[in-house]
């Protein structure tokens, strides 16, 4: 393609992405544990 | 570390080929065989190869970061639909033979960023990514294509509009017109 001499260079840095990126799969809520039972311990 | 001078991705035309990859309908650049991944930008590199002295019939690639403005390197987007479009059909300035086969030839506006090259018609620019993707509805010779809606959901891939805009590749005046009543109209 032709679009003519160059005239100047410079940076873009947009603030929101230009990408549609794949959103992350939400991973896969972990299965509630039952609460561990408290070790018993001896008192003094 | 130096700050941007621009934070908005500059917003060009340009054309593409529709091709299939590995059975995957992609967007191929015109000049190089480049396929456009979805949703991940292409980044550009100089693809020029220069003499590799002192064996001078052997050539390297070109070593510095695309672009620049001593070289024609870097991803090209251009001021006007007009521009792009003329683009469309003119094979003759293509570098090397399509490794793909070519379904179909797309026209749309792309988002260019990273180190620019502005130029007097359009920019060089070291990413790039689809901004908006439009098929014309006819071939060069003007016969409908029978797979487009098949094509356009492909496209979708990208993430970004794909619209059908009612053209023939060959005319590429009406084209145009018929590209900015869509864009006048969004």
């Amino acid at each position: 393609m032709d679009i003519g001499e160059p005239e100047r260079t410079y940076t873009v840095e947009p603030l929101e992405d230009p990408v549609p990126r794949q959103l992350p799969e939400t991973p896969a809520e972990a299965p509630e544990r039952e609460p561990a039972e408290p070790e018993r311990v001896e008192s003094e | 570390m130096r700050a941007p001078d621009y934070v908005e991705a500059i917003i060009a035309w340009r054309a593409w080929f529709v091709v299939a990859d590995e059975g995957e309908i992609r967007l191929s650049s015109l000049v190089y065989k480049n396929v456009w991944v979805p949703r991940c930008e292409l980044v550009a590199s100089c693809q020029r190869r220069v003499f590799c002295f002192p064996r001078l019939w052997r050539k390297k690639p070109s070593e510095h970061p695309a672009p620049t403005e001593e070289c024609r390197c870097g991803i090209y987007g251009a001021r006007d639909a007009e521009h792009a479009a003329a683009y469309l059909t003119n094979d003759l300035w293509r570098d090397e033979p399509l490794r793909w086969p070519l379904l179909h030839r797309a026209i749309g506006r792309v988002s260019l960023w990273g180190s620019v090259v502005e130029c007097k018609q359009g920019w060089r620019a070291s990413h790039a990514y689809p901004e908006r993707i439009y098929l014309p509805t006819r071939s060069e010779s003007g016969e409908a294509l029978p797979q487009l809606g098949d094509l356009a959901a492909a496209l979708s891939a990208y993430g970004v509009p794909v619209k059908l805009i009612d053209g023939d590749l060959s005319m590429v005046g009406a084209l145009v017109v018929a590209l900015k009543a869509r864009a006048a109209a969004r």
